[in-house]
């Protein structure tokens, strides 16, 4: 058994990121993510990394895209205002697939909103914040151990797919304290090192759909852009090129689903009730769930872990059996939206909340009562 | 398992109290998770700090049903009184106000600010002495891991301060 420690949320994304080879941090401190800046302030100059404080969100995810391609494993982290504005470099990432992580410690929203509240009202933003079709990989864990272990698993699919990745969090993970067992067995993936070769290089050559760009600083030079390029990095607009891309960095996620997406099921087989909920709300449904099982009612959990892609395909055989899909959540339905795409109206119950608190057990209960 | 909710004004050291009881579970072989709610000001406003300690993991880290309520101000009992069990115990400050709510099981009156003022001169220590009064009625954590903690938390200089606050509010008869 590995050591205890008693860690804030962002106290564990911060060193699971170390953990998993973190090397700079570029960031604006913002509430509820602040600590995790704070942390890596403090980790990274002592294990040979860099921490810079930017002037702002644009210019701090502006640095981790520099960092990166000069090969460091890089993470910025914010809350909703400083997501918003930084929309646009992270399509930037995703067009010129350079791999980096964004946490997002959600708190109520729009605007400033509640600071010191939590929210789930940035799901639909982490899949659709940026401007244009993109991929998207986004996790969301729901607790303090779990952050510890996905925020390492969100460096490995950053590296391994060449693909900025959003770490999705809430307030109430962000600054809960929690028991976390370090484990020794962990696997951090590494980029692959690309030696200067014959011929002129290509550094969106692919190989299985990934491209392997070099490290800049590494001897070799090249171009990246926010423009459609071809395999020389250099601008390609022809449609042919923009149709072959935008199909494969789709591909690039869909051929590889298994590996990327993960999720939790709890409860009753074949459950009549099925509660879907994501992030610290799923934990409230798990213990409304045990509690309606021993009251002899048939329900189950279903967690999306990998929130996008969304888990569709188990969901949907889930759902199917279900006599009714109760989608619980701290916002408007942004999950149960998605759902909409597969489960039908007739079966489908939204559970929403926006008073800046879980919605308790009790009240899923409430809810669950009302449909049996 | 035990549930155990603090809550005051922001300012009077609600959350570090929960933080220590929650590490303290830590040491004697506990999972624990500890969350506060807190407004926007940091000061000056409702807080409130909740601790579950259990033998394993819990999935919901919330108090919904306090198994012991520590009180420092008026605006908590108010705000705060209905995530409290039927058979809790209320550990409230009566320096600061009386209770009229009849909440809980059994409810304990507290002069911790007064005791803080006329013992170091300043309400500073006021969130310890009810930290050693709760100590008492929650029976998971005793004063060695209280002060192990209290070692790693505090500045040196006011451990031994905190640590009289401690034992002033376990001792206290009533």
């Amino acid at each position: 058994m590995g050591e205890i420690k008693f860690l804030q949320g962002n106290e564990a994304c911060a060193l699971g990121a170390m953990r998993a080879g973190l090397r700079f941090f570029g960031g604006y401190p913002i509430t509820p993510s602040s600590e995790i800046a704070e942390q890596c302030a403090r980790l990274l100059p002592c294990s040979g990394g860099r921490f810079i404080q930017m002037e702002d969100e644009i210019a701090s995810i502006a640095s981790i895209i520099g960092a990166s391609l000069a090969g460091s494993k890089s993470m910025t982290a914010t809350s909703g205002p400083g997501f918003s504005l930084m929309q646009e470099a992270l399509g930037y990432g995703i067009m010129a697939e350079i791999p980096f992580v964004v946490v997002n410690v959600m708190r109520g929203g729009p605007s400033t909103g509640h600071p010191t509240g939590p929210s789930q009202g940035d799901i639909m933003q982490a899949r659709w914040g940026t401007h244009g079709d993109h991929p998207v990989i986004a996790l969301y864990p729901e607790s303090v151990p779990e952050t510890y272990y996905e925020i390492i698993r969100a460096f490995n699919l950053a590296e391994r797919f060449r693909q900025p990745v959003i770490f999705l969090m809430d307030e109430i993970l962000g600054k809960m304290n929690e028991s976390v067992e370090i484990k020794d067995d962990i696997s951090v993936f590494e980029r692959e090192k690309i030696q200067s070769r014959d011929g002129r290089y290509r550094p969106y050559a692919m190989k299985d759909d990934i491209p392997l760009t070099a490290n800049y600083g590494e001897g070799l030079r090249f171009h990246v852009t926010g423009l459609f390029h071809d395999e020389t990095g250099f601008p390609d607009v022809s449609g042919e090129n923009i149709q072959k891309n935008m199909d494969r960095m789709y591909r690039k996620i869909e051929n590889n689903i298994e590996e990327l997406q993960k999720w939790e099921e709890s409860g009753a087989d074949n459950p009549e009730i099925l509660l879907v909920s994501a992030g610290t709300q799923a934990r409230s449904a798990k213990m409304a769930c045990q509690e309606l099982n021993s009251r002899g009612i048939s329900a189950a959990v279903f967690r999306p872990v990998t929130v996008w892609p969304f888990p569709e395909k188990r969901l949907s055989a889930l759902a199917a059996r279900s006599k009714k899909v109760l989608v619980v959540e701290m916002n408007k339905g942004q999950l149960a939206d998605e759902c909409r795409k597969f489960i039908s109206d007739e079966k489908l119950i939204p559970v929403n909340q926006l008073n800046s608190e879980m919605i308790s057990p009790d009240e899923i209960i409430r809810q669950v009562e009302g449909v049996l | 398992m035990k549930e155990i909710m603090f809550a005051g004004i922001g300012g009077q050291g609600v959350i570090l109290s929960a933080s220590i009881l929650a590490r303290a579970g830590i040491l004697k072989g506990y999972y624990a998770a500890q969350s506060q709610s807190y407004g926007s000001e940091s000061r000056g406003t409702a807080t409130r700090a909740e601790v579950v300690l259990s033998e394993e993991f819990v999935d919901f880290p919330h108090v919904e049903h306090a198994d012991i309520f520590v009180v420092m101000a008026e605006m908590g009992v108010k705000l705060f009184a209905s995530k409290v069990s039927q058979e809790a115990i209320v550990l409230y400050d009566n320096s600061v106000f009386e209770l009229s709510e009849n909440i809980g099981k059994e409810r304990i009156g507290i002069p911790a600010t007064r005791l803080a003022v006329d013992t170091f001169k300043k309400p500073l220590y006021a969130n310890i002495i009810m930290l050693g009064a709760m100590m008492r009625h929650c029976g998971m954590v005793g004063p060695e891991e209280i002060k192990t903690v209290l070692k790693e938390t505090v500045p040196s200089k006011a451990l031994a301060d905190n640590i009289k606050a401690l034992e002033l509010g376990s001792g206290l008869e009533y």
